[in-house]
Protein backbone atom coordinates (compact mmCIF):
# COMPACT_ATOMS: atom_id res chain seq x y z
CA UNK A 1 0.00 0.00 0.00
CA UNK A 2 1.51 3.42 -1.00
CA UNK A 3 1.38 5.12 2.43
CA UNK A 4 3.35 8.43 4.01
CA UNK A 5 6.53 8.04 5.30
CA UNK A 6 6.62 12.12 6.49
CA UNK A 7 8.05 12.11 9.77
CA UNK A 8 5.62 13.80 12.57
CA UNK A 9 6.68 15.28 15.40
CA UNK A 10 4.44 14.21 18.72
CA UNK A 11 3.34 16.22 20.56
CA UNK A 12 5.15 17.12 23.96
CA UNK A 13 3.50 18.73 27.27
CA UNK A 14 6.01 20.93 29.62
CA UNK A 15 4.87 19.21 33.15
CA UNK A 16 3.71 22.52 34.96
CA UNK A 17 7.02 24.92 36.65
CA UNK A 18 9.33 22.90 34.10
CA UNK A 19 7.93 25.37 31.60
CA UNK A 20 10.90 27.72 31.38
CA UNK A 21 11.26 30.37 28.43
CA UNK A 22 14.24 28.43 27.81
CA UNK A 23 12.72 24.45 28.20
CA UNK A 24 13.69 22.87 30.64
CA UNK A 25 16.20 23.30 33.07
CA UNK A 26 18.70 20.85 33.27
CA UNK A 27 20.34 22.39 36.85
CA UNK A 28 17.12 20.72 39.22
CA UNK A 29 16.40 17.86 40.94
CA UNK A 30 15.45 14.78 39.11
CA UNK A 31 12.13 14.23 37.84
CA UNK A 32 9.58 14.11 35.27
CA UNK A 33 9.52 17.10 33.55
CA UNK A 34 6.86 16.51 30.51
CA UNK A 35 5.16 13.90 28.12
CA UNK A 36 4.54 12.75 24.35
CA UNK A 37 0.80 12.40 23.42
CA UNK A 38 0.35 8.84 21.49
CA UNK A 39 -2.45 9.52 19.68
CA UNK A 40 -2.23 6.97 16.86
CA UNK A 41 0.05 4.15 15.79
CA UNK A 42 3.34 4.25 15.14
CA UNK A 43 6.73 3.52 15.13
CA UNK A 44 10.08 5.83 16.71
CA UNK A 45 12.19 7.69 13.97
CA UNK A 46 13.92 10.09 16.23
CA UNK A 47 14.19 10.87 19.61
CA UNK A 48 16.02 13.92 20.69
CA UNK A 49 16.80 16.97 22.56
CA UNK A 50 17.41 20.77 21.30
CA UNK A 51 19.69 22.56 23.62
CA UNK A 52 18.93 26.09 24.28
CA UNK A 53 21.79 26.50 26.96
CA UNK A 54 25.01 25.04 26.92
CA UNK A 55 24.90 22.20 29.62
CA UNK A 56 27.95 21.72 32.10
CA UNK A 57 28.93 20.18 35.50
CA UNK A 58 31.79 18.25 36.21
CA UNK A 59 29.24 15.56 36.50
CA UNK A 60 27.04 15.99 34.03
CA UNK A 61 23.62 15.73 33.87
CA UNK A 62 21.52 12.43 31.92
CA UNK A 63 17.96 12.55 30.69
CA UNK A 64 15.98 9.60 29.81
CA UNK A 65 12.62 9.05 27.68
CA UNK A 66 11.05 6.25 29.26
CA UNK A 67 7.71 4.41 27.75
CA UNK A 68 4.77 3.97 29.93
CA UNK A 69 3.04 1.20 29.32
CA UNK A 70 -0.49 2.36 30.82
CA UNK A 71 -0.55 6.18 30.52
CA UNK A 72 -0.59 8.22 33.85
CA UNK A 73 1.11 4.74 35.20
CA UNK A 74 4.52 3.91 36.60
CA UNK A 75 3.24 -0.15 36.50
CA UNK A 76 5.75 -1.85 33.78
CA UNK A 77 7.36 1.59 33.09
CA UNK A 78 10.61 1.44 30.68
CA UNK A 79 13.75 2.73 31.93
CA UNK A 80 15.57 4.72 28.69
CA UNK A 81 13.94 2.50 26.42
CA UNK A 82 12.94 5.15 23.71
CA UNK A 83 16.22 7.26 24.31
CA UNK A 84 19.11 8.09 26.77
CA UNK A 85 20.50 11.27 26.52
CA UNK A 86 24.26 11.53 28.05
CA UNK A 87 24.61 15.47 28.21
CA UNK A 88 27.86 15.88 28.61
CA UNK A 89 29.09 20.06 27.62
CA UNK A 90 26.60 19.48 24.95
CA UNK A 91 26.36 23.46 23.24
CA UNK A 92 23.28 25.75 23.14
CA UNK A 93 21.59 25.22 19.65
CA UNK A 94 22.76 21.37 19.10
CA UNK A 95 20.48 18.56 18.76
CA UNK A 96 21.27 15.80 20.49
CA UNK A 97 19.73 12.73 19.71
CA UNK A 98 19.25 9.10 20.31
CA UNK A 99 18.36 6.15 17.77
CA UNK A 100 18.22 3.47 19.90
CA UNK A 101 14.51 2.91 19.73
CA UNK A 102 14.03 3.47 16.15
CA UNK A 103 11.51 0.95 15.19
CA UNK A 104 9.46 0.88 18.36
CA UNK A 105 5.85 0.86 18.23
CA UNK A 106 4.02 2.84 20.17
CA UNK A 107 -0.05 2.84 20.46
CA UNK A 108 -2.77 4.72 21.68
CA UNK A 109 -3.08 4.61 25.75
CA UNK A 110 0.94 4.62 26.18
CA UNK A 111 3.37 7.74 26.56
CA UNK A 112 6.41 8.36 26.64
CA UNK A 113 7.93 10.29 29.68
CA UNK A 114 10.75 12.72 29.85
CA UNK A 115 12.52 12.46 32.89
CA UNK A 116 16.11 13.95 34.58
CA UNK A 117 17.48 11.14 35.38
CA UNK A 118 21.10 13.08 37.01
CA UNK A 119 21.03 16.43 37.82
CA UNK A 120 24.60 17.50 36.70
CA UNK A 121 26.76 18.49 39.60
CA UNK A 122 29.06 21.44 40.71
CA UNK A 123 29.42 24.52 37.71
CA UNK A 124 25.85 22.78 36.56
CA UNK A 125 24.21 24.61 33.66
CA UNK A 126 21.82 24.02 30.53
CA UNK A 127 18.43 24.01 29.20
CA UNK A 128 16.69 21.89 26.57
CA UNK A 129 13.65 21.15 24.43
CA UNK A 130 12.55 17.74 23.94
CA UNK A 131 11.24 16.36 20.48
CA UNK A 132 10.00 12.40 19.47
CA UNK A 133 9.89 12.14 15.58
CA UNK A 134 7.71 9.16 14.42
CA UNK A 135 5.88 8.00 11.71
CA UNK A 136 2.60 7.11 11.47
CA UNK A 137 1.23 3.07 11.08
CA UNK A 138 -2.32 3.02 9.82
CA UNK A 139 -4.12 0.85 11.69
CA UNK A 140 -7.99 -0.17 12.00
CA UNK A 141 -9.15 1.24 15.37
CA UNK A 142 -10.81 -1.85 16.37
CA UNK A 143 -7.51 -3.45 16.10
CA UNK A 144 -6.08 -1.01 18.95
CA UNK A 145 -6.65 -2.77 21.94
CA UNK A 146 -6.42 0.45 24.66
CA UNK A 147 -9.37 2.26 22.36
CA UNK A 148 -12.61 2.58 23.36
CA UNK A 149 -15.61 4.58 21.33
CA UNK A 150 -17.68 6.52 23.59
CA UNK A 151 -21.20 5.73 24.40
CA UNK B 1 -4.74 14.89 -6.90
CA UNK B 2 -2.51 12.48 -4.98
CA UNK B 3 -2.26 14.23 -1.33
CA UNK B 4 -0.68 13.40 1.82
CA UNK B 5 -3.61 11.77 4.10
CA UNK B 6 -1.63 12.02 7.55
CA UNK B 7 -3.42 12.24 10.50
CA UNK B 8 -2.14 15.26 12.46
CA UNK B 9 -2.68 16.52 16.35
CA UNK B 10 -3.86 19.52 16.57
CA UNK B 11 -1.86 21.09 19.58
CA UNK B 12 -4.04 21.56 22.50
CA UNK B 13 -3.34 23.94 25.33
CA UNK B 14 -4.31 23.51 28.68
CA UNK B 15 -5.80 26.74 30.52
CA UNK B 16 -3.37 27.30 33.32
CA UNK B 17 -4.15 25.41 36.30
CA UNK B 18 -5.89 22.93 34.83
CA UNK B 19 -2.23 21.44 33.51
CA UNK B 20 -1.99 18.28 36.30
CA UNK B 21 1.13 16.13 35.83
CA UNK B 22 -1.69 13.75 35.00
CA UNK B 23 -3.68 16.45 32.55
CA UNK B 24 -6.97 17.36 33.40
CA UNK B 25 -8.81 16.72 36.87
CA UNK B 26 -12.09 15.37 36.15
CA UNK B 27 -13.27 16.23 40.14
CA UNK B 28 -12.90 19.69 39.56
CA UNK B 29 -15.39 22.36 38.77
CA UNK B 30 -17.25 21.73 35.65
CA UNK B 31 -16.32 24.54 32.44
CA UNK B 32 -13.73 24.95 30.08
CA UNK B 33 -10.30 23.32 30.15
CA UNK B 34 -8.63 23.85 26.87
CA UNK B 35 -8.51 24.17 23.40
CA UNK B 36 -7.52 23.32 20.56
CA UNK B 37 -5.87 25.74 17.69
CA UNK B 38 -6.77 25.41 14.28
CA UNK B 39 -4.13 26.46 11.95
CA UNK B 40 -5.05 25.27 8.85
CA UNK B 41 -8.04 23.94 6.87
CA UNK B 42 -8.91 20.30 7.73
CA UNK B 43 -11.39 18.19 8.30
CA UNK B 44 -11.96 16.15 11.60
CA UNK B 45 -10.78 12.02 11.84
CA UNK B 46 -10.77 11.65 15.64
CA UNK B 47 -11.61 13.21 18.65
CA UNK B 48 -10.51 11.24 22.01
CA UNK B 49 -8.59 11.76 25.43
CA UNK B 50 -6.42 9.68 27.14
CA UNK B 51 -7.45 8.89 30.64
CA UNK B 52 -4.79 8.68 32.89
CA UNK B 53 -6.08 8.35 35.93
CA UNK B 54 -9.21 5.47 35.89
CA UNK B 55 -12.38 7.57 36.26
CA UNK B 56 -14.98 7.07 39.07
CA UNK B 57 -18.07 8.75 40.99
CA UNK B 58 -20.89 7.31 42.83
CA UNK B 59 -23.57 10.29 42.13
CA UNK B 60 -22.00 11.02 38.53
CA UNK B 61 -18.72 10.07 36.06
CA UNK B 62 -17.45 12.93 33.89
CA UNK B 63 -18.74 13.74 30.79
CA UNK B 64 -15.98 15.48 28.64
CA UNK B 65 -17.46 17.80 25.68
CA UNK B 66 -15.05 19.15 22.25
CA UNK B 67 -17.22 21.95 21.31
CA UNK B 68 -16.39 23.91 18.00
CA UNK B 69 -16.28 27.68 18.37
CA UNK B 70 -16.99 29.56 15.09
CA UNK B 71 -15.12 32.57 16.17
CA UNK B 72 -12.06 32.20 18.32
CA UNK B 73 -12.33 33.41 22.00
CA UNK B 74 -16.47 33.73 21.34
CA UNK B 75 -18.88 31.72 22.70
CA UNK B 76 -21.57 33.37 20.05
CA UNK B 77 -23.11 30.17 17.81
CA UNK B 78 -20.19 28.08 20.00
CA UNK B 79 -21.41 24.09 19.22
CA UNK B 80 -22.04 22.08 22.24
CA UNK B 81 -20.21 18.43 22.07
CA UNK B 82 -20.50 19.13 18.32
CA UNK B 83 -16.82 17.71 17.74
CA UNK B 84 -17.41 15.15 20.48
CA UNK B 85 -19.33 14.12 23.58
CA UNK B 86 -17.05 11.73 25.74
CA UNK B 87 -18.76 9.79 28.51
CA UNK B 88 -16.07 8.24 30.22
CA UNK B 89 -18.05 6.33 32.88
CA UNK B 90 -15.61 4.25 34.46
CA UNK B 91 -12.86 4.34 31.92
CA UNK B 92 -9.53 2.83 33.16
CA UNK B 93 -6.55 4.44 32.94
CA UNK B 94 -4.54 3.67 29.96
CA UNK B 95 -7.77 3.83 27.75
CA UNK B 96 -8.54 6.16 24.59
CA UNK B 97 -12.31 7.11 24.74
CA UNK B 98 -12.82 8.28 21.32
CA UNK B 99 -16.32 9.27 19.38
CA UNK B 100 -16.35 9.62 15.50
CA UNK B 101 -19.16 11.49 15.56
CA UNK B 102 -17.30 14.36 13.99
CA UNK B 103 -15.69 12.78 11.02
CA UNK B 104 -15.28 14.53 8.49
CA UNK B 105 -16.24 18.20 9.86
CA UNK B 106 -14.40 21.16 8.28
CA UNK B 107 -12.16 23.46 10.91
CA UNK B 108 -10.74 26.59 9.25
CA UNK B 109 -8.42 29.37 10.94
CA UNK B 110 -9.99 31.55 12.81
CA UNK B 111 -12.36 28.76 14.69
CA UNK B 112 -11.40 26.90 17.66
CA UNK B 113 -12.17 23.91 19.88
CA UNK B 114 -12.57 23.84 23.31
CA UNK B 115 -12.71 21.15 26.08
CA UNK B 116 -15.41 21.59 28.11
CA UNK B 117 -15.57 19.30 31.49
CA UNK B 118 -19.64 19.50 31.25
CA UNK B 119 -20.21 16.65 34.01
CA UNK B 120 -17.56 16.18 36.69
CA UNK B 121 -16.81 13.13 38.59
CA UNK B 122 -18.89 13.74 42.12
CA UNK B 123 -19.81 11.35 45.09
CA UNK B 124 -17.68 8.70 47.48
CA UNK B 125 -14.12 9.01 46.30
CA UNK B 126 -14.62 10.95 42.97
CA UNK B 127 -11.34 11.00 40.35
CA UNK B 128 -10.28 10.63 36.63
CA UNK B 129 -7.65 12.68 34.71
CA UNK B 130 -7.55 13.05 30.89
CA UNK B 131 -5.37 14.24 27.96
CA UNK B 132 -7.48 15.22 25.32
CA UNK B 133 -6.56 15.03 21.78
CA UNK B 134 -8.02 16.15 18.12
CA UNK B 135 -6.21 14.47 15.13
CA UNK B 136 -7.37 16.15 11.48
CA UNK B 137 -6.34 15.65 8.06
CA UNK B 138 -5.12 18.60 6.35
CA UNK B 139 -7.18 20.22 3.52
CA UNK B 140 -4.94 22.43 1.23
CA UNK B 141 -6.78 25.73 0.32
CA UNK B 142 -5.64 29.09 -1.30
CA UNK B 143 -4.96 31.57 1.59
CA UNK B 144 -7.48 33.98 0.05
CA UNK B 145 -9.96 31.60 0.17
CA UNK B 146 -10.38 31.20 3.62
CA UNK B 147 -12.35 34.21 4.92
CA UNK B 148 -10.73 34.90 8.38
CA UNK B 149 -7.38 35.08 6.95
CA UNK B 150 -6.03 38.63 6.70
CA UNK B 151 -2.60 39.30 5.55
CA UNK B 152 -0.59 41.85 7.45
CA UNK B 153 0.08 45.05 6.35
Amino acid sequence: MLRSDNPVALPYEYFIDYDDAAGVDLDQTAADVGYFLIPFRCQVVLAGLIITETCAGTTPGQVDFDLRPTAGSDVSRGAADIAHFAMGTTAAGKVLYDEAALGTVLEPGEEVVCEIKVRPVTGAAGHFRPFLIVEYLPETLANLDNLVETA
Amino acid sequence: MLRSDLPIALPCALYSGYDDAQGIDMDGATGDKAFFQIPFRCQVVLAGVVVTEVCAGSSTTPVVKFDLRPTAGSDTDRGDGDIANLVLSTTAAGKVMYDEDAVGDVLEPGEEVVVELATAAVGGSPTGHVRPFLLVEYLPETLANLDDMVETA
